[in-house]
């Protein structure tokens, strides 16, 4: 899968968020917010194709998170991405 | 390094401090592109209620014009208020629910202008729409007396 390459990932005071700005309009009462940990994750996903499994790699290298606690955060994750119409394909 | 912490997401509204969110709409506006927020607070009911979404965009000479509604740093802090005066350097606001508070801006620090009430499809800048405000704005002696006799 991959993320949608028009979302905007920002951070505005301790919070990220991510908006989907358009050609000339922005949609600020849509927005999703992820804490610190998932703006990361965010990131270290731009551009390239990933899998559950690679997230689940990349958070537990950066993170000492159990491999069990880190795959059910993923797999929320991956369904909020999901459902949010986050990714373009997957 | 972090220890067991959990992603979090959320796709509740957000809930930022005024001051940061408002920020991030000057921001946009300042990029050059509209922005639809959720009004919070009824201020500006009834042609603009709590939660409903509005269409903002950025400020041209003409945009100065009483009736308009504008987003702004005031004196009052940031509102979403109707020009009700405007001269060379500063604009005078109030909401439109409100029956006796003014706010004042200069025009630098007026971001934006309010197109549409995208919850009811309503042109916000249409002149009978406007019109109506002004009466709204006018009769607030009569809504004055009216809040005083239903809060006995």
């Amino acid at each position: 899968m991959r993320v949608k390459r028009e979302l905007v990932l920002r951070q505005i005071g301790n919070d990220y968020i991510i908006v989907e700005p358009e050609q000339d309009q922005v949609d600020l009462s849509k927005v999703y917010t992820l804490n610190e940990t998932a703006a990361w994750l965010w990131h270290q996903l731009q551009g390239r194709d990933f899998t559950p499994e690679i997230m689940v790699k990349l958070l537990r290298e950066e993170y000492e998170v159990s491999a069990e606690l880190a795959s059910r955060d993923v797999a929320r994750l991956v369904e909020v991405f999901i459902k949010q119409g986050l990714l373009e394909s997957y | 390094m972090l220890t067991n912490k959990h992603i979090e997401t959320t796709t509740e509204p957000i809930r930022l401090a005024n001051e940061v969110f408002f920020a991030e709409i000057k921001r946009f506006l300042e990029e050059g592109k509209d922005v639809i927020f959720a009004v919070s607070g009824n201020s500006m009911a009834p042609f603009v209620k709590h939660g409903e979404r509005v269409l903002l965009k950025s400020m041209d000479s003409v945009s100065f014009r009483t009736g308009r509604i504008v987003l702004a740093k005031t004196d009052k802090g940031v509102v979403l208020h109707r020009i009700v005066a405007v001269d060379d350097a500063v604009v005078c606001l109030t909401g439109d629910g409100n029956l006796g508070q003014y706010e004042w801006a200069e025009r630098k620090d007026v971001w934006g202008v309010v197109l549409t009430n995208v919850e009811r499809k309503l042109d916000m800048q249409a002149p009978h729409r406007v019109l109506r405000a002004w009466i709204w704005y006018r009769i607030r002696p009569l809504r004055r007396l009216m809040a005083k006799c239903t809060a006995n």
